[in-house]
């Protein structure tokens, strides 16, 4: 036995068994003697709180220094598993963590992946901005919810402020809590100024503020106007003289942002305002493009001021993602040659914004012919493109038809409603059509869907509109009908529908129209189909869209007098929409759901798979809208059912045939032709109305606006090809998002409890409770965390907690956000207790033991690791200047074939075990010491080179990223002296002394101003990191069931 | 020839006595397991010694061993163990076979069966008749558990092994109490000391030499036993909360643990000071031991009913169905009689109570004892899953004031390693665990009368009593 050296009072030792546990001697020493022999006993207080009295043989002196991992190898000391689940899991609670997801399954909604590519993007966008542009439908709200929640789990982030129509305020207001669990409040401009003018840090946790694009507009001049004192107004001063001071708004989050795509408007205006202030934004848009390349830009400039601000850069742009796109679907098809490759690469390197790209460069000089036809590298190469591609940070955008969980089938019903020859309807329906178009031709009539209107009102229901035509038309059914042609500006309810309702009144005077209500054949028609669905689907929930408020009280009436009760949904009520369509959802007796277009916009009805329209909207988008509530993600039925009623041989009856039909929207999502076939419907309406027509005149027009949309729809999907699609790599990504939820990349609820029982044991003293209980854990903390917790809590606004009042209570560990219950408090990653424990610690420096062995049963971490001995060693890398990540690693080595794994597999290897170890006590005697120092020195030195790939890696996408600025700030600076010089010089020819002074003054400050641009972005260039060795050791995988 | 190395020699494939489930796991996994084994020469030894120290909790009927071994607290099964109790109950017994020979446990092969080894103790007798069977079933618990730690740890355990044994006896017989009960500390110390003389002493020529009854009587009178510094004993409450008073969920006050034995009904009530981590003293404020264990529930029960009980020793308590169906009465008749021992069993604990705390000088006439509740409560020992103790308690009561005891679970330490036992019945091996610890780390206890007085005014009542149950 080696001696020991002279321990005493005040020494501090650590257990020789488990090197992990230190602490001092404070009593002793104490004689034992045991038969013939006596040895020395000492009392040691030990770090974890315990003490107790030990013989001086399992006592050893701590050495100054601690012991790295090959010390403790020296001597076969090794500590167990728990070790490796409390480091990792401290890092990924307490850290931010890039190969974490912190949202991931934490919050209320099924788990897609597509909805998580936006978030990936985001978490590695330099910029901090991210445009969102997927199709209708696919839950953009809630991918803006999962970056806030990422955001806050990462960065403390507590203001989010959603700017959006004031439709959809509820929506938001309602998701944001009842989904990710943030209190949202609706706000206008007053309301908003005052909580944007108080500290950042004062903000309450997790709340959210909503306001209206409309209740936020400053008015036009109001910088000009010093008699302008609207609060709007207000507002946008002092976003103004906010802007550059540190950030006032954590994230900014944009909804149908293509509000803001024409930068001449208020709203673009505000729109930058608030990005100047905001940390990070997210703008939702489903159509971020509309018939110009302009209308991304406007938008991108928005996500990324650094790099989009001059309007010049985003064609270059565009042209210099074009053969790195190219390159990069060569790589990826596999029949392409080495040669192929390298020159596709060539080319991509030549345009000038990527020709000092340290990253593509690189990537250049690392093709290996060799390896090429390995189809792994390949995926590796194309990835390595990716990250060179401009675009790729700033655009997310996901289709439909690429989302195979939303494979519903559309199956559309037109029942047969034809008005008897000669019959009352026809008459009416003729007189009113002819009427209208006399109107038209004797009188100007400024837009085609004011003519349009009686004409739709009477499709929509005949005894209806003529009762109506008898009295007023609410300003709700115009402004229905005349949304059918917004383009995002809110349209007015026109007065000068009245004279045509007047016209058209004249001509019906005398006629009897509830002569209409007798013979109703489209709701006899309707009727009988309703009653015959419901017998077959009694349990069905159906709901009727009708854009006429005047329908929607008729069918109620007329079904009620069938016996079959409704419910009437429509603008105007006093309950607001959500709760009636909850209370439509909840009922048991109404099925049917009567509802003009409020109910097609925001929200969600997946839970009936029947829509009918009663009447059809002329333009597309706003029947995809309808037919959008029920064909979305949720909805639990394999199809839908659409059932439209039209009256035959009409105009709606034509564009049903000829328009609608053919776009296929009975079929499948048209997706991204909202604005155009708006202008086209708009136009159509207009010449079907406005002239004489025969039926096979109305078909042509129809088929021309049909041609005309087909014709624009190419266009778009070109534009998009060129912009917006180039970026969206979604195999990619979708495999990462996936990866990391097969991989449990998240936080656990198991990970939770474990993370506050550790800080529990080690920092709370020796009195506090943590009692496991079957459906929770009852936990009461000390008085004096008690008061810590209580004033952290006040300090920093959190929620408050229950165990902050020391009463014994029972707590549940979830990692949702949202609560979905308040009979238990919930103990979750955004909990006070949490948030406190992270605080703290990092205050403390922790202790890592860092040398760790352990077994795994084959069984649990799966077949793929075949058992043997794994070598390991972990380090904590963090990047970045502004927005630090840090990135948990590891290298793994097969001890047996002594293979390196890739990074990829020594972390999920890790990751695995990090649940299921057992404690493998003979470690120091099982292993062959030599042998393990060097596979764990192999790992380190892997580890060490993955390092500096990655900083470098990082570093060259940072400059690459400032030099890009730089150049095309250059570029444009040249051009303006250039063009400064030439009208120099025509001064100077003719001696205009005074004037060549002054521009000669202009390029000076032209030069002054590119400099500090350029100084500006270069201050960014500083990109610090550092690394932190956590852990190694040995795993020993084995099969068999008993441990 | 060191102890450990002399055992070895000893053991012979038909002597081993290593439990079944025990050794089969051991057999399988080796078997199941493919892994090879690339460890270097398994002789290399760490240089290094242990100390190991074997908590034994003898029990009326049934005993249990816990041994602490590089900072694990290992639980021993025992192959003697069977008859559909855990691995980790031994009954406390030994049987002679037709040789002489002394064998563990009870086996129906056995010529002579000592099963009620405890109980003659306690009962004050200390004779001969009744230290030979506790002395040899000490010594082959003794050689048992050596041979189990020694097979399942060799490898892990330095050359020199420095064992130490710690006993417990019930809270009554320390600092007042019977002198009966006062003699039995003195009686169980001799008596493992002798025992562990005896295995010592078994010297391994011829190899084969089993203990005898013989041999023990011959050791006896050859004044084994002299202290050897080795064996302590402690009042079974202090390792029996151990597990709560080491853990982080002790809290500052009044405590009453409740022990439901087979013989013994036991209940302290006592003080956890927020100094007293388990080795310093324990002030006991009150203790009270009555013959009111299961078995007497049944004798009473046999009794009302003028019947007898077959049951296998070592058994369940019955159920009152089982009852009822066995002595041919019905459900409410069984309960009825039942009901008047649980009265027996509330009328005791009441009286155990003490209304007032003790004032400097002694007399218990100080601050009215309900001041320092709501306290913790505790239920243990086998009889706890019986309903009748379980309803008793509920009534914890002084005679002059309802105490509220909010009863909790034993919490269960995670460094004891028992995989067969579930947390339910963990605490069956609490006094055990609690033994295991070091000598210096278990707390002595302080009677009522030598408690220091406190201040008025010092016991503040909680913020928030503890829901009553």
């Amino acid at each position: 036995m080696t001696d020991l050296p002279p321990l005493g009072i005040g020494s501090a030792v650590h257990y020789e068994y488990d090197p992990s546990r230190r602490g001092v001697i404070n009593k002793g020493p104490r004689p034992r003697p045991v038969g013939d022999v006596e040895y020395l006993m000492w009392h040691v207080q030990w770090a974890d709180g315990k003490n107790g009295w030990h013989p001086q043989y399992e006592l050893r002196p701590a050495p100054e220094t601690p012991p790295d991992a090959f010390d403790l190898l020296q001597d076969g000391r090794f500590c167990g598993h728990s070790e490796l689940r409390r480091n990792i899991t401290f890092c990924q609670v307490a850290g931010n963590v890039g190969n974490m997801m912190y949202s991931m399954d934490a919050t209320n909604i099924k788990f897609l992946p597509y909805q998580y590519k936006p978030v990936l993007t985001f978490l590695e966008s330099p910029s901090n901005g991210i445009l969102i542009a997927d199709e209708v439908g696919l839950g953009k709200t809630i991918e803006a919810g999962l970056i806030w929640t990422e955001l806050r789990a990462r960065y403390d982030a507590r203001r989010l402020v959603v700017v959006c129509p004031a439709t959809l305020r509820d929506k938001w207001e309602l998701e944001l809590e009842n989904k990710f669990g943030v209190s949202a409040r609706q706000v206008n401009a007053d309301e908003l100024l005052k909580e944007l003018d108080a500290p950042r840090h004062q903000a309450a946790e997790s709340q959210a503020l909503v306001c209206s694009i409309q209740g936020i507009r400053p008015p036009k001049w109001y910088e000009q106007d010093p008699d302008e004192t609207s609060p709007a107004a207000y507002l946008a001063h002092f976003l103004g003289d906010e802007a550059g001071l540190p950030s006032l708004i954590d994230l900014l989050v944009i909804d149908e942002a293509h509000h803001f795509r024409n930068p001449e408007t208020q709203s673009a205006h505000i729109g930058t305002l608030l990005r100047d202030v905001s940390e990070h934004v997210v703008l939702l848009s489903a159509t971020p493009v509309n018939n110009k390349e302009e209308d991304l830009f406007n938008l991108l400039r928005l996500v990324d001021p650094d790099t989009f601000g001059l309007p010049e850069v985003f064609p270059a742009v565009l042209a210099a993602n074009e053969p790195l796109v190219h390159a990069r679907r060569i790589v990826m098809d596999h029949k392409s040659t080495p040669a192929a490759i390298k020159e596709a690469l060539g080319l991509a390197g030549q345009h000038e914004l990527l020709r000092g790209s340290r990253r593509l460069s690189g990537i250049i000089d690392s093709v290996d012919d060799d390896l090429l036809t390995d189809p792994v590298y390949r995926v590796e190469l194309a990835s390595r493109i990716d990250k060179t591609n401009l675009l790729r940070h700033v655009v997310s955008r996901t289709r439909k038809r690429e989302v195979h969980e939303l494979r519903i089938e559309r199956r559309a019903y037109r029942p047969e409603v034809k008005m008897p020859p000669g019959g009352i309807e026809e008459v009416f329906y003729r007189t009113v059509t002819a009427s209208i178009r006399r109107y038209a031709t004797t009188k100007y009539v400024g837009a085609g869907f004011l003519l349009a209107m009686p004409q739709r009102l009477m499709s929509s229901c005949m005894y209806a509109a003529a009762k109506a035509w008898s009295s007023e038309l609410s300003n709700e059914d115009v402004a229905t009908l005349a949304d059918e042609t917004d383009d995002g500006e809110v349209v007015e309810p026109q007065e000068s529908i009245r004279p045509l309702m007047e016209h058209i009144g004249a001509d019906l005077r005398g006629f009897d129209y509830r002569l209409l209500r007798d013979t109703d054949t489209k709701f006899t028609v309707f009727c009988d189909w309703l009653l015959k669905y419901m017998k077959e689907h009694p349990n069905d929930k159906i709901i009727v869209f009708s854009y006429f408020k005047g329908t929607l009280a008729y069918l109620s009436e007329r079904l009620a007098e069938h016996h079959v009760p409704s419910q009437v949904l429509h603008g105007g009520l006093a309950e607001n929409k959500q709760s009636a369509i909850d209370r439509f959802r909840r009922s048991t007796d109404d099925k049917i759901l009567l509802t003009s277009e409020v109910a097609s916009e925001g929200v969600d009805l997946q839970f009936s798979r029947c829509i009918v329209n009663y009447d059809l909207p002329w333009n597309p988008m706003r029947i995809e809208q309808r037919i959008g509530r029920v064909d979305r993600i949720g909805q639990e039925s394999p199809h839908v059912w659409i059932v439209n009623m039209v009256y035959g041989d009409t105009i709606d009856d034509r564009i049903y045939t000829v328009l609608l039909e053919k776009i296929g929207i009975f079929e499948r999502s048209i997706g991204g032709m909202e604005m155009i076939l708006g202008r086209l419907v708009r136009n159509l309406a207009d010449e079907l109305m406005s002239q004489e027509l025969t039926k096979e005149q109305e078909e042509e027009k129809i088929e021309q606006t049909r041609i005309a949309a087909a014709n624009r729809q190419k266009q778009q999907d070109q534009l998009e090809e060129q912009a917006v699609h180039l970026v969206a790599f979604e195999d990619f990504v979708l495999q990462q998002v996936k990866a990391a939820h097969d991989l449990k990349r998240r936080i656990t609820s198991s990970d939770l409890k474990a993370y506050v029982a550790d800080y529990l044991d080690r920092h709370a003293g020796d009195s506090y409770d943590f009692q496991e209980e079957s459906n929770g854990v009852v936990i009461t903390l000390p008085a004096k965390l008690r008061a810590s917790l209580a004033e952290y809590i006040r300090n920093n606004r959190l929620a408050t907690t229950m165990l902050t009042e020391g009463r014994p209570q029972l707590y549940v560990f979830s990692h949702k956000i949202a609560h979905p219950s308040q009979h238990r408090e919930r103990i979750n990653q955004f909990h006070p207790l949490v948030r406190y424990i992270g605080s703290q610690l990092k205050l403390t420096s922790r202790e890592f033991c860092p040398l760790i062995a352990f077994r795994l049963l084959s069984k649990t971490v799966g077949s793929e690791w075949p058992a043997g001995d794994y070598a390991f060693w972990i380090s904590r890398w963090r990047f970045g200047g502004g927005r630090p990540v840090d990135e948990l690693r590891a290298r793994v080595l097969a001890m047996d074939g002594n293979e390196l794994l890739t990074a990829n597999r020594s972390w999920d290897l890790v990751s695995a075990s990090k649940g299921h170890g057992l404690d493998w006590h003979s470690a120091g005697l099982d292993l062959d010491r030599e042998r393990t120092k060097d596979a764990i020195d192999s790992c380190r030195k892997k580890l060490e080179e993955d390092y500096h790939r990655e900083y470098e890696d990082r570093k060259a996408g940072n400059d690459d990223r400032i030099n890009m600025q730089v150049e095309t700030l250059k570029q444009r600076v040249g051009r303006q002296v250039a063009v400064k010089k030439r009208v120099l010089s025509t001064h100077r020819e003719h001696g205009r002394e005074s004037l060549a002074r002054a521009t000669e003054g202009q390029i000076e400050a032209v030069t002054r101003r590119y400099e500090n641009e350029v100084a500006q972005r270069e201050m960014k260039r500083d990109f610090k990191s550092c690394k932190e060795d956590m852990c190694a050791g040995v795993i020993r995988v084995q099969t068999g069931d008993y441990a | 020839m060191g102890l450990l190395d002399w055992l070895r020699s000893r053991l012979t494939p038909g002597r081993r006595t290593i439990s079944k489930q025990w050794h089969d796991q051991q057999t399988t996994t080796a078997a199941r397991t493919t892994m090879p084994r690339t460890t270097v020469d398994a002789s290399a030894k760490v240089e290094a010694r242990d100390q190991l120290v074997m908590g034994v909790d003898v029990g009326t009927t049934l005993s249990k061993v816990v041994v602490s071994v590089r900072g694990r607290r290992v639980a021993v099964p025992f192959e003697a163990a069977g008859g559909g109790t855990n691995p980790y109950l031994l009954p406390t017994a030994v049987s002679i076979t037709d040789t002489g020979e002394c064998r563990l446990g009870v086996h129906e092969a056995a010529n002579k069966c000592y099963d009620d080894i405890k109980k003659p103790l306690i009962d004050g007798k200390v004779d001969e008749s009744v230290r030979l069977p506790l002395i040899v079933f000490m010594a082959l618990l003794f050689q048992q558990v050596q041979n189990q730690i020694d097979k399942h740890h060799d490898r892990l355990l330095g050359e020199r092994i420095d064992w130490l044994v710690n006993l417990g006896v019930p809270t009554g017989s320390f600092g007042g109490g019977s002198r009966g009960e006062r003699d039995l500390v003195g009686v169980y110390r001799s008596c493992a000391e002798a025992a562990w003389a005896l295995v010592e002493q078994l010297e391994p020529a011829g190899g084969e030499e089993p203990l005898t009854l013989d041999r023990c009587r011959r050791a006896m009178q050859c004044e084994l036993g002299k202290g050897s510094g080795r064996i302590s004993v402690f009042p079974e409450i202090v390792p029996q909360v151990a597990s709560y008073v080491k853990s982080k969920q002790r809290r500052e006050g009044v405590h009453v643990f409740v022990d439901v034995g087979g013989g013994t009904l036991d209940v302290t009530v006592f003080q956890v000071l927020s100094s007293n981590l388990g080795s310093e003293e324990v002030p006991v404020w009150a203790r009270m031991v009555h013959p009111l264990g299961t078995r007497y529930l049944l004798d009473h029960i046999c009794k009302e009913f003028d019947s007898s009980l077959e049951l296998p020793p070592f058994s369940h308590f019955p159920s009152e169905e089982d009852i009822a169906t066995d002595m041919r009465v019905s459900r409410k008749e069984v309960r009825e009689v039942m009901e008047s021992f649980r009265r027996i069993v509330v009328a005791a604990i009441r009286k155990a109570i003490p209304p007032r705390v003790p004032t400097a000088d002694g007399r218990m006439d100080g601050e009215p004892f309900n001041l320092r509740w709501p306290g913790r409560g505790f239920l243990g020992g086998g009889g706890a899953f019986v309903e009748l103790y379980k309803d008793a308690v509920k009534q914890f009561a002084s005679r002059d004031f309802v105490c509220r005891v909010d009863w909790v679970p034993l919490p269960r330490p995670d460094e004891l390693e028992a995989s067969e036992i579930d947390d339910a019945h963990w605490h069956r091996l609490a006094v055990a665990y609690g033994l295991s610890f070091d000598p210096f780390d278990i707390a002595s206890i302080r009677p009522p009368e030598e408690i220091e007085p406190v201040p008025p005014g010092y016991w503040q009542p909680p913020d928030h009593p503890p829901p009553l149950h």
